[in-house]
């Protein structure tokens, strides 16, 4: 059991103290706080990855979680904190089809089944208008209280991100963790040993599922404005694979830096300064590190390190 | 490429140092390039976001246009008080995500006096909601979804609005077309899904039976089985609620076809001088809605209307789109509010002046309800004959007789 | 519905099927070569249309013509899209994906660039061959079948189809062989982008070009695929290209079944439940983490 290192501390102390130091500006608090939220996305979708199962539906998830939550607090009355954290467990339920699914499929089945079952999904809130209200979505949902807006998010989305990594740390370095490396790496030999890779694979879908969850819920309360294709999007299924894969997939840590490295340069640095041709730097990243960087940015350190 | 063994991960160890460095150095990164933009004392901030890629690009960019050529007209007069009036102009690329953060970056990072621009409302939606919160006036281009200017928000003003859509095309088919049977297909987006539901219950009034009502979503290529459908149905005229991109598709395939309705009205994107130029000859006797049309339809400000063509042709090398008048006018009104709005103008004084708005445009008066609607928008039905755009409903507003059937 | 409707509707969904196995062949091609995930397929698909488009426009020459044009014009790109796919490390399946979808960005902004947002068609003569299939269609099915059945027996009954193949599953084991691995690579990188660009062409004479609208033939693609894969998972080995073809061939048809019988509110619901049914029903050994 290793220390935890210095610099992830140095790190958690800086974000901390962001709010003041910028002022409290709710621009800089919006972006970093919606940077927290992919980093959260591209963690859960990382657990996901480090247990050998490639989703490209993870969409799903976010989706439910943002439905979830904007329907309990916005026609059931509940209160958002509740709202929140029961959409986190609708996460998890939704999860556990595609999880259980894993006993089936592998590699790319299991990957396309997971697109199919997040249009499925998507598709679902899209007609079933009773519920989701349908293609219209849904208006005015309730925000979190918390007081002065951005700041308020801010500290929530750096939470949920830190319960994120906390979780997802743990994990690994408990016989959960090495039964889902064993998964990753060489599942037929894991099962030799006397695994049952079963009710790891759903356990992995679950937690995946849960945290993407409440991801998606807190977007519908900050934003307050969901519909079928904003939440079930297929960026949303995309670009958690590509930053996680950008940052170093299997890496603890990888997966959120990439997040907030290729999230911050897009809205920070090419936005604003090549409005026309933003895409193109960020496009030239990802080819240069892939081609570069096998690993992700991950791999920067194990260079670094030596064999 | 063949397999290599892979070696043991080594991050079960507690992982190497590297991405935690890496994440303290991005942040280092970021918060040095925040740099604080100098906030320019002079020029009046407007926030201008439409789509400028994706799929809703060509609507984006009339309606861009439109709001360019307004405010630099009223630049090149001296600008409000003296003070030039300045446009921040942002791509929401056709996704809502983009769209918030653009508002964001706008409102809180440039302090924006207003927000301008809009097609779709599920990018008016999220952008009128952080508008609200951040008490910038916003007035949306081109907006349908009722639920709107339904929840009490007083910041939120849109030149365009549901009920002129519907009076127009159940009008042009109760008063002048008079068919027995109606298919209604519809884009599952918030104001054509309430369209579609609203030209139901039109018709149903006026005894004409919709037998085929059918929603799709954007990405549906082949029309053949449900144009089948329809025929089957013997349906008369075919109503599409749909996008321009759509409306190609279907007429396409109307001309391929075995079957050939007497009617095709489609409620958007007909108006655009792109549909003849992409369909050609198969454009011919298909209807289609407009608020403006150069050279056909002009409500009101005749000389204006000229002026604005003139400017765009000179601006840009070609026609304005039809769309562009909204952004033009749209802007012209909120010009006319800034000018009204006392020293700095921004905020509630704004809101109100934007309130107080009266203003004789192409487009028609412009002029808001306390909701934020338009009290004065108005569209009519066009068709393309040999070729070209004409009013034919209302007939007041006609410039020409209606084919019927199509020919 | 009538039976009109029904077997129109068999009929258009039998064409479109084929048609759809055609569009997925270049990325199956390079899948099947290299395991690599081309996310940027539709774009390719999309700039052969465009080249298509602008050949035609500019020099007027008859759609039949435009089709072998944009094929030669894409085999350059194909051949760079091999130097760089060929450099992509593991996990080959991800780093490709993140490789392709940066590609698929500068191909977007590059055909905006050029094309601009409007939305392009490519003329086609009006008139159906049966009602409900119009010229173009069938035009397209046909080029579809001529070019999946021929390919499939070039891949069983000729040499080079056999090197093709072999090299495919084991690259090393061919080389020792005496198998030139980089020319199979360049040539089937070649064809596959020759196919994208033909596909384009035929694609625009049904649809309409938008430099958005790369990503709904990617995952069309990726859905074929990987379906079209199923029978070889389960240890048929022998048809690769049929499985592709078998798998269109279905999706078209339960999309337009369902559009005839139900409306275009079901279409895509019913296309996902399909595709789940067939993934989890499909019996065989389940495949192991990335391994094929």
């Amino acid at each position: 059991m290793t220390a935890v290192p210095l610099a992830a501390v140095a790190a958690l102390a800086l974000a901390l103290a962001v709010p003041p130091l910028v002022g409290f500006d709710p621009y800089y608090l919006y972006v970093l706080g919606t940077g927290w939220l992919w980093a959260t996305l591209a963690c859960a979708w990382g657990l996901l990855a480090f247990a050998g199962q490639v989703s490209f539906g993870h969409a799903a998830y976010f989706g439910a979680g943002a439905y979830a939550s904007a329907l309990l607090s916005q026609s059931a009355g509940w209160h958002p904190w509740l709202a929140l954290g029961a959409a986190g467990l609708v996460g998890a339920a939704v999860a556990v089809p595609m999880g259980l699914g894993a006993r089936r499929l592998g590699g790319a089945p299991l990957a396309l089944a997971t697109f199919a079952y997040a249009e499925v999904c998507r598709l679902v809130a899209l007609n079933w208008t009773a519920l989701t209200g349908g293609g219209a979505g849904l208006v005015g949902i309730p925000s979190l209280p918390l007081g002065r807006e951005r700041v308020g998010h801010y500290y929530v989305a750096l939470g949920v991100l830190v319960a994120a990594l906390v979780i997802v740390a743990g994990l690994r370095r408990t016989p959960v963790g090495l039964a889902w490396a064993a998964i990753r790496e060489r599942e037929s030999r894991a099962e030799l040993l006397g695994l049952t890779p079963a009710p790891y694979k759903l356990l992995a879908f679950a937690c995946s599922g849960a945290l993407t969850a409440l991801g998606g819920a807190l977007f519908a309360h900050a934003v307050r404005y969901i519909e079928p294709d904003l939440v079930f999007g297929r960026g949303l299924s995309l670009l958690p694979l590509v930053m996680a894969t950008f940052g170093g997939a299997h890496s603890l840590l990888g997966p959120p830096a990439g997040a907030l490295m290729l999230y911050l340069l897009s809205e920070v640095v090419l936005q604003p300064t090549l409005p026309r041709l933003h895409q193109l730097p960020y496009a030239m990243a990802l080819v240069l590190v892939v081609l570069v960087l096998p690993r992700g940015l991950a791999g920067i350190a194990r260079r670094v390190e030596g064999p | 490429m063949t397999r290599r063994p892979s070696k043991p991960s080594s991050d079960l160890a507690g992982g190497p140092p590297g991405p935690p460095r890496l994440f303290l150095a991005t942040l280092l990164l970021a918060l040095t390039c925040l740099g604080r933009p100098a906030l320019a004392a002079d020029p009046i901030l407007v926030g201008e976001i439409n789509s400028r890629t994706g799929v809703l690009a060509a609507q984006g960019l009339a309606v861009a246009r439109g709001i360019r050529i307004a405010v630099d007209g009223a630049n090149a007069r001296g600008g409000i008080g003296g003070r030039p009036v300045q446009l921040l102009e942002r791509d929401d690329e056709g996704k809502p995500e983009r769209a918030i953060a653009a508002v964001e970056e706008l409102t809180a990072r440039h302090r924006v006096a207003a927000l301008i621009g809009g097609y779709v409302d599920s990018l008016v939606g999220p952008v009128s909601e952080v508008a609200e919160q951040t008490r910038t006036p916003y007035l949306a281009t081109a907006s349908l979804d009722e639920r709107l200017v339904q929840r009490g928000y007083r910041y939120f003003f849109r030149v365009s609005n549901l009920a002129p859509y519907v009076e127009a095309t159940v009008g042009l088919l109760r008063d002048a077309v008079r068919p027995r049977r109606v298919a209604i297909l519809y884009s599952s987006t918030p104001g054509a899904a309430q369209l579609a539901g609203r030209q139901r219950d039109g018709l149903a009034a006026a005894a004409i039976a919709v037998p085929v009502f059918e929603p799709f979503s954007p990405g549906l290529s082949d029309f053949t089985p449900l144009l089948g459908r329809s025929r089957d149905r013997e349906i008369e005229v075919l109503l599409s609620d749909a996008f321009f991109a759509d409306h190609l598709l279907i007429v396409r395939q109307l001309s391929q076809g075995g079957w050939r309705p007497r009617g095709f009205l489609g409620a958007f994107g007909l108006e655009f001088p792109a549909v003849i130029a992409e369909l050609g000859a198969a454009a011919e006797g298909l209807l289609g809605t407009t608020a403006w049309q150069p050279g056909v339809y002009v409500p009101a400000a005749e000389a204006e209307s000229r002026a604005f063509v003139d400017a765009y042709r000179a601006r840009f090398g070609q026609e304005p789109a039809p769309l562009g008048m909204h952004g033009y006018a749209a802007a012209r009104a909120l010009l006319a509010a800034l000018a009204s709005a006392g020293p700095t103008p921004g905020g509630e004084s704004l809101r109100d002046a934007l309130a107080r708005v009266d203003l004789e445009t192409p487009l028609g008066r412009v002029r808001f309800a306390p909701t934020g609607d338009p009290l004065a928008y108005q569209r009519v039905i066009i068709q393309i004959q040999h070729g070209r755009h004409v009013v034919v409903y209302p007939p007041a507003a006609a410039t020409a007789k209606l084919l019927y059937p199509r020919p | 519905m009538s039976l009109t409707t029904l077997g129109e509707a068999v009929v258009a969904g039998l064409a479109n099927g084929a048609f759809y196995a055609f569009l997925a062949l270049g990325f199956v091609a390079i899948f099947s070569l290299t395991r690599a995930l081309n996310l940027a397929h539709g774009e390719l698909v999309l700039l052969g249309g465009y080249v298509g488009y602008a050949a035609g426009r500019a020099w007027g020459l008859p759609t039949a013509l435009l089709v072998p044009l944009s094929a030669a014009a894409l085999v350059p790109v194909g051949l760079v899209w091999r130097v760089l796919i060929a450099r992509v490390r593991e996990p080959v399946e991800l780093n490709s994906m993140v490789l392709t979808f940066g590609l698929s960005l500068l191909l977007q902004n590059a055909m905006l660039g050029a094309w601009a947002a409007d939305y392009r068609l490519i003329a086609t003569g009006p008139g159906a061959v049966v009602p409900g299939l119009s010229t173009a269609r069938a035009a397209g099915a046909l080029v579809a079948l001529v070019t999946i059945l021929g390919l499939e027996i070039v891949l069983t009954r000729t040499r080079w189809g056999t090197v093709l193949r072999a090299t495919s599953r084991d690259a090393e084991a061919a080389a020792l062989l005496g198998v030139n691995v980089d020319r199979v690579g360049l040539a089937t990188f070649a064809v596959a982008a020759a196919i994208a660009g033909a596909g384009g062409v035929l694609f625009a004479t049904v649809h309409y070009l938008h430099p958005g609208g790369g990503v709904e033939l990617t995952l069309l693609a990726i859905t074929l695929a990987i379906v079209g894969q199923l029978p070889a998972a389960a240890g048929r080995r022998r048809q690769p290209l049929l499985g592709l073809l078998a798998a269109g061939l279905a999706v078209g048809l339960v999309e337009a079944l369902t559009l005839a019988a139900a409306g275009p509110r079901w279409r895509e619901l019913v296309v996902a439940l399909s595709l789940l049914a067939v993934l989890f029903a499909a019996p065989g050994p389940a495949e192991r983490g990335a391994a094929r």
